[in-house]
């Protein structure tokens, strides 16, 4: 008499998922179930590796592949799109306590420009005018526009890494990164200043007009609003022009 | 929109993003469809979607599944199918397939494991084909799976598919490299295990290369150019079942189209030479 079926699956995702500690489905060849638990470890090592190369280049070969292990081993993965793999692995590495912050932050600004290779496209209000005036309208903060700030310069660092080098880890921030999409669909960064980082994450949480939004900003920083709004015309011009703004819709 | 040529087999390649996109839309190859994994397109954004829709106004669309999990021990993913079900109603593919296989317990692991071959098994996936069609409303097509080592069961792999079969109202997408590679994999007779499939139920037909790891083991990597022995189990298998829709599958280490191309223009010699004037 055979067992259950669905005890045979649930022995085999056991064993794939954990054969060191788990004996291989009955029926089965032990040397063959060794194949699959390599073939599916090496699948999601692949995944993982897609979407974090200087993570990768950044761990020793063991620490990646204990990580790697333990994550495929110990985190179930609910969504049926592989994409969706490598936020669980950013979520999971938070309890890493043996993860320095550095390789933290650049798992998550890889993480934001994987995200970004295959985000859905926004879809802008129809009010939206995309050659709007910023000041005198409410701009409009693409929600593929990403804010972060940053211990570690991650962007230099990330970089060096995919050009085969072994950065220096750089001097601690905070650094202000702006990840957004390129109009050819490739994650982009840039570095602001602690001002424009400011003015952007004003915008997106402002209805008002964006020249309220500078004064708000000269009220800060303790600046004339005219000197302010020097600066911040061209910033914001800059922005719609590549795409951090979508365009403007009129003031509530 | 290309048609066609009723007389000959329609060929097609996979859609993958990256280089292989980039070259199928600027060389515009002479293949009949392209076929993509839906969930390699669902909720998927920016210019690469523009792309996609730009393609399939020159090239029908086949649909080859990989998370369905049919044969899964945990119930179905209602709201996947959904999104599978919005996916394939904007795109119109020609047919929606998966594997016969399951791919997770109650969570993923993203790649096919072996249904074990029991009659239970059998009652499990034929409720499940119902529930994917009649959520879907149209028919699934499944693969038969490569895999490597057997569990326990009590019929055969043969058998299994057939009593689905007879039992479901699916197609079988007969993967040709698949029955090759068990055949070394388990030890049966390749041809014999395609002359038992019914040649009404086999809608779509797919090929792909292989590394052999062992002399009694394949491991089916779609890695690799397609082998000799699945050539000929091809013609084989045109003998069998007639002119049916083709993919060629790549999936890993995939050459420069050219190269690829050149194995569309062996498949059709192939089907040529198997199927006569008939699909000359």
């Amino acid at each position: 008499m055979a067992s259950d079926f669905r005890a045979t699956q649930e022995a085999f995702t056991r064993y794939v998922r954990d054969p060191e500690a788990n004996p291989p489905p009955p029926g089965s060849k032990p040397e063959r179930m060794a194949w699959y638990a390599r073939l599916f470890r090496n699948n999601i090592d692949g995944i993982l590796d897609t979407a974090f190369p200087a993570l990768h280049a950044a761990l020793a070969a063991d620490d990646w592949q204990t990580r790697v292990q333990r994550f495929f081993r110990d985190r179930p993965l609910h969504s049926p799109l592989l994409r969706d793999v490598p936020p669980e692995f950013v979520d999971y590495l938070a309890d890493d306590q043996a993860l320095p912050d550095w390789q933290r932050e650049l798992a998550a600004y890889e993480l934001a420009r994987f995200e970004l290779l295959t985000a859905e496209d926004p879809e802008p209000p129809t009010d939206l005018d995309p050659d709007g005036d910023p000041l005198a309208d409410r701009p409009l903060v693409s929600p593929l526009a990403r804010l972060m700030v940053t211990r570690w310069p991650v962007d230099a660092i990330a970089a060096g890494y995919e050009s085969g080098e072994t950065p220096a880890p750089g001097q601690p921030g905070p650094h202000h990164l702006l990840i957004f999409r390129d109009a050819n669909g490739a994650p982009t960064c840039q570095r602001l200043s602690p001002a424009s980082a400011r003015l952007l994450s004003l915008l997106a949480e402002s209805t008002a007009p964006g020249d309220e939004t500078v004064a708000q900003l000269a009220g800060e920083m303790g600046m004339p609003v005219d000197e302010l709004a020097a600066f911040a015309a061209p910033q914001l011009a800059e922005w719609q022009d590549a795409g951090v703004l979508l365009g403007s819709v009129s003031a509530q | 929109m290309r048609l066609p040529n009723t007389d000959s087999v329609p060929v097609g390649i996979g859609l993958r993003r990256g280089k292989l996109m980039s070259e199928i839309e600027a060389q515009r190859p002479d293949v009949d469809f392209l076929e993509v994994a839906p969930e390699n397109w669902i909720r998927f954004g920016g210019p690469a979607r523009a792309r996609f829709k730009a393609l399939l106004e020159d090239y029908p669309l086949y649909t080859h599944g990989l998370s369905l999990s049919i044969g899964g021990p945990a119930p179905l993913d209602e709201a996947f199918l959904d999104e599978i079900a919005a996916f394939l109603d904007e795109y119109q593919p020609v047919l929606y397939s998966d594997h016969l296989s399951f791919c997770s317990d109650n969570a993923h692991l993203y790649d096919l494991m072996p249904i074990p071959f029991t009659e239970a098994a059998v009652d499990h996936v034929v409720a499940r084909i119902d529930t994917v069609q009649q959520r879907l409303g149209r028919r699934l097509a499944l693969e038969n799976v490569s895999y490597y080592s057997p569990v326990e069961s009590t019929m055969d792999e043969r058998t299994f598919i057939l009593e689905i079969l007879a039992r479901s109202g699916c197609d079988l997408l007969l993967d040709v490299n698949n029955v090759y590679v068990n055949s070394v994999n388990h030890g049966y007779d390749p041809a014999a295990f395609i002359d038992a499939m019914p040649a009404e139920r086999v809608r779509y037909l797919h090929v792909a290369g292989h590394h052999q790891v062992e002399e009694d083991l394949i491991i089916d990597s779609h890695g690799a150019p397609v082998s000799d022995p699945v050539w000929d189990l091809l013609g084989h298998t045109y003998r069998h079942v007639g002119p049916v829709p083709t993919l060629l599958e790549r999936d890993f280490d995939i050459p420069p189209l050219d190269e690829l191309m050149g194995e569309v223009a062996t498949i059709r010699q192939v089907a040529r030479r198997a199927l006569g004037q008939k699909a000359a």
